[in-house]
This record gives C-alpha cells, sequence and structure tokens, in this order.
C-alpha cells in the first residue's frame, strides 16, 4: 500500500470516526464512564497519547522509542499527538508520570507494566476518567478488568519460546541446554517452559545460574561442565545475549545455538557461531499502541479480541541477518 | 574485638607457644608438636571442609570421573580462582578489622575503564593497565582514608562506595556505548600478547592461568602476613587498634594500605576478566563482594577482626568453587547452590568456632 493511499483510508475512518460519534450522541447513548461518553467529550481534531514505559534510554528502549516517534510522525496529520516518558525502572515515578498524563488531558494510555500492581492505582483511576489503557511489553493480563482497557501489544514469553523451539526442531536437535541466568525470574522459566512444550521435558535441561550476569566468567565454567556432565547436550539456548555470546566460547563445536533478544548476536549469526537470535520487535510495541489509539478514538475499532498483539518472536538467522543488520544500524531493529 | 590476647601477639604464635614449652627467642621460630599445631590453626576448618566436599562430589559426581579427570578440575578451579584472587586481600582486611563491600563492583569498574581506555582513547593495553591501577589505589585510599579518619563503620563507608560505583558504572556504560557493556575491547593494540599473562589456558585441559594468580596471591598473602613486620601489624590493627597505637603500630598506615591492596587486587582481577571475556558488562562483579568475605570466613577469618588465615581462605574459595561445579557435574538442581553455599557457611563458623574456643582452653 503506497503512503498515500493509507493516508487516504485514515482520513476516511477519522470522517467515519466522527460520524459515529454524531451518531451515538444524536441517539443519547452516552452513559458517563464509558468509551462512547470519553470519545464525545474529547476534541475532535486532537488524540493525546501518552506513552508511559519503565524503560531506560538503552539499546532495547531506544528501539522502541524510534517506534513511537515513527508513528507520531505518521499520525500528526490525523490530529494525534504522543507524549513520550520512560521512568528508568521506577514504579513511584512510572504511577505519578500516569497520573501526570492523566491531567495533562490524555485520551489514551500506552503503559509497560512489568510490575502491575505498583500502577494498579494510576491506571484504575485512568481508567474511571474515560481513558483507553493499552499494555505494551510487559503487563499482559494485568489490567483485562478496568473498563477502557483495550489490548496488550508484547510478546508473550511461552509463545517466545515455543518459537525458539521449533528453530531447534527445525535443525534436528536432540536436547538443548536453556540458562536461566536469574533464579526466580519467572518470565525466564515461562520461556524455558515453552521451550518444553516443543521438544518435550526429555529434550530440555534447564540450568540455573544465579546472577549469571554478574560472574560471566563462572558462568562459561558452569555451561562448559553441564555439556560435559551430559553427552546427550546438542544445543544451546541462552536467554540473554549478555550470557548467550560469552558462552559461545566454551560449549561443543558443532552445537546448535540460539538466544533470546539480538544484542551483539547479529554478528556471531552471520559468523555461523549461532543459529537464531528472538527477536521481540519492540519497534513495533512502541509503533502500534499509537495507531491502535488512533483507529479506536477515530473509529472505535479494536485488535485482538480480548488476546494480546504479539510483536514476536521474529526470529533473525542466517538467511535475513545481512538485512537485519542494516536496520539495526539504523537503529529500527 | 581483641581481648583473646594480648594486642601485638600473633594468634598462631600464642597458640603454639602455649602447646609447646615458652622459650626465650623469637617466639615466631618455636617448633611445637605437629599435632597441637594443627588442631588450633584458623584455617583447619577450611582445610577439611574442602577435603570433604572434594570426596563427596567425588562420590555424587563419579558418572563424569570428578576424582580423576583434570578438566573437571579445570572447571572448579577456575571458579574458585574467581573467588580466590580478591578474597586474599579481603581476608588481611578483616584480619585488619574492616570490610570492603566495594571490591566485587571494583570488578567491573576496573575492567569498563580499561575497556573505555583502550577502545574509545585508543590507548596501549599496558599504560591502560596502569591507570586502572592508580585508579584502584586511589579508590582504596579513599575508602581507607575515610574510615580512619571519621571512625565510621567500614561497612557503611564502603557501602556508600559499592553504590556510587555501581551508579557510575551502569550509567556511564549507557552513556558511552548505549548498550549495557564494552564491547571489542580485544582490538587493543597489545591485547593478544598480554592475554596470555592474564588469561590464557594452560594445558590442554583448560586450566587457567587465573589459577595460577590466585596460587600466587594466596603465597604471598600468607608468607605477607606470618613473616613480615607489616603482617604484625595486621592482626595488631585489627585485634585491638588502640593498644597497637600505644606500641608503635602505625594502625592507620596499614588500614589504609590494607584497602588499597583490596582495591588493586579487585582491579587485577577486572583485568583478568576483560582479558577473559574481551568485553566487560556493567553489572559484572557487583553481589560478589559477599562471595569474597564468605571465602574469608570458612577461612577462619573473623568478623571482628584481628584472628584469621589466608590459607584458610584458599581453601573457602576452594570449597566454593567445588560447590558451584559439583553441583552442575552431578547434574543436580543448580538452585540449590545458594542452599549449599548457605550450608557451608554454617558449618565452617561453627567448626571455627569450636577450633577457636579450643585454642582458648589450650592457651
Amino acid at each position: 500500500m503506497s503512503d498515500e493511499l493509507l493516508e487516504d483510508e485514515l482520513t476516511q475512518l477519522t470522517r467515519r470516526g466522527l460520524f459515529i460519534k454524531g451518531g451515538a450522541a444524536a441517539a443519547g447513548l452516552t452513559v458517563l464512564g464509558s468509551p462512547a461518553a470519553a470519545l464525545a467529550a474529547g476534541t475532535a481534531t486532537t488524540i493525546k497519547v501518552a506513552v508511559v514505559t519503565h524503560g531506560d534510554t538503552g539499546a532495547f528502549w531506544s528501539v522502541f522509542k524510534k517506534g513511537v516517534d515513527q508513528a507520531a510522525k505518521d499520525m500528526k496529520s490525523h490530529g494525534v499527538t504522543v507524549t513520550q516518558q520512560y521512568t528508568n525502572n521506577d514504579p513511584a515515578k512510572q504511577a505519578s508520570a500516569i497520573n501526570a498524563a492523566v491531567g495533562a488531558g490524555a485520551n489514551v494510555i500506552a503503559a509497560s507494566a512489568p510490575d502491575p500492581s505498583a500502577l494498579k492505582d494510576a491506571l484504575t483511576k485512568a481508567s474511571k476518567k474515560g481513558i483507553e489503557i493499552i499494555t505494551v511489553n510487559s503487563g499482559l493480563g494485568a489490567f483485562d478488568s478496568l473498563p477502557t482497557y483495550e489490548v496488550h501489544v508484547g510478546q508473550t514469553e511461552d509463545v517466545a519460546g515455543q518459537g525458539a523451539g521449533k528453530q531447534f526442531k527445525a535443525a534436528k536437535a536432540k536436547k538443548v541446554l536453556i540458562v536461566v541466568h536469574e533464579a526466580s525470574n519467572s518470565g525466564l522459566v515461562q520461556r524455558a517452559n515453552g521451550v518444553k512444550r516443543v521438544l518435550g521435558a526429555s529434550g530440555v535441561k534447564v540450568l540455573t545460574i544465579p546472577d549469571a550476569k554478574k560472574d560471566i566468567p563462572g558462568t562459561k565454567a558452569k555451561v562448559k561442565a553441564a555439556f560435559n556432565a551430559d553427552k546427550q547436550l546438542d544445543a544451546f539456548l541462552g536467554l540473554d545475549p549478555d550470557v548467550t555470546i560469552p558462552c559461545l566460547d566454551v560449549i561443543p563445536k558443532g552445537t546448535k545455538a540460539g538466544t533470546f533478544d539480538v544484542g551483539g548476536s547479529i554478528k556471531e549469526i552471520q559468523k555461523g557461531r549461532m543459529l537464531f537470535a528472538i527477536d521481540q520487535q519492540q519497534y513495533l510495541q512502541g509503533y502500534l499502541p499509537v495507531v491502535f489509539a488512533y483507529l479506536y478514538r477515530s473509529n472505535l475499532n479494536t485488535v485482538g479480541n480480548g488476546k494480546p498483539v504479539l510483536t514476536g518472536p521474529g526470529i533473525i538467522n542466517k538467511a535475513n541477518a545481512a538485512k537485519v543488520a542494516a536496520l539495526a544500524a539504523k537503529g529500527t531493529r | 574485638m581483641g581481648g583473646l590476647r594480648s594486642s601485638t601477639q600473633r594468634p598462631e604464635a600464642s597458640m603454639a607457644e602455649t602447646a609447646a614449652q615458652p622459650q626465650r627467642g623469637d617466639e615466631r621460630l618455636i617448633r611445637v608438636g605437629f599435632l597441637p599445631r594443627l588442631l588450633t590453626r584458623p584455617d583447619i576448618g577450611a582445610f577439611l571442609g574442602a577435603v570433604a566436599v572434594f570426596f563427596a562430589f567425588g562420590y555424587f559426581a563419579r558418572a563424569v570421573n570428578w576424582l580423576g579427570d583434570p578438566a573437571i578440575a579445570s572447571g572448579w578451579t577456575d571458579q574458585a580462582a574467581q573467588y580466590g584472587i580478591v578474597a586474599v586481600p579481603v581476608a588481611l582486611l578483616m584480619i585488619g578489622g574492616e570490610f570492603d563491600l566495594s571490591a566485587g563492583v571494583m570488578i567491573g569498574s576496573s575492567g569498563l575503564l580499561l575497556g573505555y581506555l583502550t577502545t574509545y582513547q585508543d590507548l596501549n593495553i599496558w599504560p591502560a593497565m596502569g591507570l586502572v591501577l592508580l585508579f584502584a589505589l586511589a579508590i582504596g585510599f579513599v575508602n581507607g582514608l575515610t574510615v580512619v579518619k571519621t571512625k565510621l563503620p567500614s561497612f557503611i563507608v564502603t557501602l556508600a562506595t559499592f553504590f556510587i560505583l555501581q551508579g557510575v558504572n551502569a550509567a556511564g556504560t549507557l552513556k558511552l556505548t548505549g548498550t549495557t557493556a564494552i564491547q571489542n575491547v580485544d582490538s587493543a593494540s597489545g591485547f593478544e600478547s598480554a592475554r596470555r599473562f592474564f588469561s590464557g589456558d594452560l594445558t590442554r585441559w583448560d586450566f587457567k592461568v587465573k589459577v595460577l594468580w590466585w596460587i600466587g596471591l594466596t603465597l604471598f598473602g600468607a608468607l605477607l602476613l606470618a613473616k613480615s613486620r607489616f603482617g604484625n601489624w595486621i592482626y595488631s590493627a585489627g585485634g585491638d587498634p588502640v593498644a597497637a597505637r600505644n606500641v608503635g603500630v602505625p594502625v592507620v598506615r596499614t588500614k589504609i594500605a590494607l584497602f588499597m591492596m583490596t582495591s588493586s587486587v579487585a582491579a587485577l582481577m577486572g583485568i583478568i576478566e576483560t582479558f577473559e571475556l574481551r568485553s566487560m558488562q556493567a553489572k559484572e562483579g557487583v553481589g560478589l563482594e559477599f562471595l569474597f568475605i564468605i571465602c574469608a570466613v570458612v577461612g577462619g577469618c573473623l568478623l571482628t577482626g584481628g584472628y584469621g588465615s589466608v590459607i584458610g581462605t584458599f581453601f573457602g574459595a576452594a570449597m566454593l568453587g567445588m560447590v558451584q561445579l559439583g553441583i552442575v557435574d552431578a547434574q543436580w538442581d543448580s538452585n540449590w547452590t545458594y542452599a549449599f553455599q548457605g550450608g557451608i557457611l554454617f558449618a565452617a563458623v561453627m567448626l571455627n568456632t569450636v577450633v577457636r574456643s579450643r585454642a582458648q582452653r589450650v592457651r
């Protein structure tokens, strides 16, 4: 679809949205607090979207931010304005940023929620005011009960784990060693369980290394020992490139290796030291909520039907590594 | 602190002295019976523990030939050296009556600094290492000076250093690289030639050069403690600093020197890791400070100072290395690692308490 065409269609959507708004008001269907009421009360020309995440300015979130930036640019002509806040893993700061967004008259709030309970009050309050809530990246399922909850945009750990499992299956791996690099991180365990669902419990061995990232030499020694202790192992999956890449030095030759998240792994994939990386495509997590917000506010379109919109797992392997590397250089992958 | 013995006497010697007949001349040269001397040594608990753990995994991990395969030993010695190198000055510092909670994070700080100097300032690896050591000595000096001048507990002072360094590591690395690690340090000039001194493989079983550093530093620390005047000062500064000062021991200088030793050996560890990994991550080393302290405590060092052993600390590190790798080799669920570490710490402290009270009784 050409940009022009897209723009045309979006303009139409706007018109249709305005029509619905008028129709709903005329039919006297407005109920205070309902999305329709918020819709009718909102100004016809601007849709204010507030993106409030727990992210930092690191590699991962800078790609996310590029997605938001691009969406803000693309949607500007449709009267969408976007604000962004990155609260650096500080739940209290994130909650107050959400409150501030409510105060500033946001129509839609897109928030990540690694710690849902910390944001519960702020998001409930926002929802009561008729502000639509979209969760991004993390927080799946935590706010389903809010009256204005729209959708989750992210990658579920289980599905992503299954994606990794399928890659190993295609490569005819028999038994994969998965390093869980933080003890009692439920997300990491879910990833491992996703792999198990594809390869079966006997095709997976989980090695938990508490605080692996703080003692990388020790982590390498343990991975080496694990391969030595179980000769059936012929594949390796790290759940963080900072763990996976150093361990490539110590896994036996010919081991099929993969990782979660991209980091520096594209280079290793091109060198043939790694088969694949699971990419959760956080650019989409930044881009899509702004578009979804616009489509809902202008056209009452909903997506996902109560299920999350999955942005991953995107697979990076030798076939697309060079292209992705070029995109990564532009900061969008 | 103190009270166990007169301040300038060295505990091992004083115990030994009572086990044998007191004699004229230098007390350090007294020859005493083997068994009584052995049973009152602060490091006996760690030694016996290490032997027990070694043979326990010899049984539980017999499937991989734990006792006989040198490749297995290269694995756990690698891990043990990871703790044992910095544990040497940490033990000396504890005997001197102080803690350094910044010893772990210093590994990351110095590795990141080395990476910065070589990849961003294009410095040759050798002068860069020199600058890293100077930086570490400065941090140790500040730690030591703050502790002795303010008389605040070193626990608090170095906790502050710990947080400051951790923040600088995280924020600085992110600002510099946009990610959480400095990569491609091996592009530095002189990297490969210097690497074999710090992180080569010694044999076809992959024993690491790091293990030699561990053994070498342990011998140096043990000799320093046992045979030098500075060793005497360490014991007395930790045992009873007031009494020590009264008999002319330069307590302030001794403590500052110990802090500087600790931070510079931590920096050495950071250098070794940078050579090994060819990169350095912002989180590296955080949390290891407690493992160093565990090595020292298992090795017989008292939290109150004035008592302990570098040799014992060596066996403490060996034990932790064996447990961490042994759990993997025996194919147990590695989630248990922390529980095992706690169990060892508990058992060692109990045993050490028995040994010490026995030593006092003999006295």
